[in-house]
């Protein structure tokens, strides 16, 4: 997966970019290898006297043990290192081309050794059998393998970031309307989707946590959605849209049914796949024009539109499956509170956490960094200094 | 024609914020904008992303 957010990422952004956000998405897999592991897994699977809201144990876990179902621990550690991996990978493709190399660094730290963990833990902390689930999961909140708590919550995070970053230099013409900024490389992108694709077999299928017949109409699921969402996206797109962005949409119509389809790839059937799909693809659109044009939010990647919008469709699309035991409108309830809850905790979190940044570390780039590729070193300059007469043009100004 | 597009002005040592420019009218007076250039903490970017010499942006804005 690491490796197709990688590719993505470096083929949407300019050319001067592409080596800043490549080694973003090399330091995103390092620090969450590291820092899951110590800290985040703790958090997420631990119990404790927080235990529904926050785990308090586990930190550095034992990986000889099992959890419950007979897994080896250090198997369902790595498999869930790769899902807080992705989170923190859409935030970096969301924020690049501004964001300073030290901040980011900081956030990834902070996104995968706590924001993450905490909306997991919500969802998914009874999944080792440690303790109790988290409340989320009491209520009935359904996410097969993370639409929400995977990709929502990166999305939401990057929304929060974007917000306070601004967006890049030259992205808006004088009318406030959005100006393409030339992709680096569509086909390297699109060789990215495909890495991802393959990666989603491994995610959605793995989820079952076992391998049998069902893992095979999870990834047939899986496969599905996407291709719909692929084609829902670019039709819409031609007919409804009048082509505008139409390679970010056909791509991103394909990664969001892949997101779409992930809350509930288990139980739903094909031909409810599709419906996930194509509602995707359509959502996707809608949301990429709205973001870029009416929000005036400069989302590189256009990752926001896809894991976070496409994500909190999927996860109330789940209510459709025809092999889910639930009373239907109950369900869709709880998981659009499970959305709620998501967007708020991750907005109100990433929204303090890069605050903070902001007045310490710093958060965007200087112009002329933008300008010329962001460097892992942080060298910028200061802006010019002025000349006398510049100065006293501006006191004649204020007499 | 040069036109300002935006204005970064830097927040600190490490920070730097983008502002258009009618967010930037609004928010800083003619004082403020004399304390930040004195500073060398400004500059301004035109609507292909190139930075503008400050006494054309000063002129820019005069025309404003």
């Amino acid at each position: 997966m690491q490796a197709g957010f990688k590719c993505v990422e470096v083929g949407m952004v300019r050319e001067k970019h592409m080596v800043s956000v490549a080694m973003k998405n090399l330091i995103d897999w390092s620090v969450t290898t590291i820092v899951f592991y110590f800290i985040g897994y703790g958090f997420m699977f631990g119990t404790g006297p927080l235990s529904g809201l926050l785990g308090l144990s586990e930190f550095y876990p034992e990986l000889s043990s099992s959890i419950s179902g007979g897994l080896n621990k250090g198997v369902f550690l790595l498999f869930q290192m790769a899902f807080a991996g992705t989170t923190v990978t859409i935030v970096s493709g969301a924020m690049s081309e501004r964001t300073g190399f030290v901040p980011y660094l900081t956030a990834s730290i902070f996104c995968v050794g706590f924001i993450y963990p905490v909306m997991g833990h919500w969802a998914w902390g009874g999944l080792a059998g440690e303790a109790g689930s988290g409340w989320l999961a009491d209520l009935g909140f359904y996410d097969f393998a993370g639409s929400t708590v995977v990709h929502s919550t990166g999305a939401w995070i990057s929304l929060a970031g974007l917000k306070l970053l601004g967006p890049r230099i030259g992205r808006y013409d004088e009318h406030g309307n959005p100006k393409p900024l030339k992709h680096y490389n569509i086909a390297y992108t699109v060789l990215g989707v495909l890495l991802l694709w393959l990666g989603w077999w491994g995610f959605n299928g793995g989820s079952m946590l076992k391998f049998s017949f069902s893992v095979i109409e999870v990834i047939i699921n899986t496969n599905i959605a996407g291709a719909m969402g692929c084609l829902a996206a670019y039709f819409h797109c031609k007919y409804f849209q009048n082509g505008e962005d139409i390679y970010d949409k056909l791509i991103g119509g394909a990664l969001g049914g892949l997101v779409g389809i992930t809350a509930s790839a288990n139980i739903q059937s094909p031909a409810t796949s599709v419906v996930i799909g194509i509602a995707s693809g359509i959502v996707h659109n809608y949301a990429f024009d709205l973001l870029s044009k009416k929000w005036k939010v400069d989302d590189a990647v256009g990752a926001i539109a896809v894991h976070g919008f496409c994500g909190a469709t999927g996860t109330l699309l789940v209510v459709i499956a025809p092999n889910g035991d639930f009373d239907i409108l109950r369900q869709f309830f709880v998981q659009l509170v499970g959305v709620l809850a998501c967007l708020v905790w991750s907005v109100t979190t990433a929204w303090i956490m890069f605050r903070m940044l902001r007045k310490t570390v710093g958060l965007r780039v200087s112009p002329q960094e933008e300008r010329e590729g962001i460097s892992i070193f942080n060298v910028s300059e200061s802006p010019e200094e002025p000349e006398d007469e510049e100065i006293e043009e501006l006191l004649r100004q204020m007499r | 024609m040069t036109r300002i597009a935006n204005v970064s002005i830097k927040k600190n040592a490490n920070d730097y914020k983008l502002y258009t420019l009618s967010e930037f009218k609004e928010d800083f007076t003619i004082v403020d904008r004399v304390q930040l250039i004195q500073k060398g903490a400004i500059e301004f970017i035109d609507f292909d992303g190139n930075k503008i010499k400050l006494s054309e942006a000063i002129r820019l804005l005069n025309q404003a």
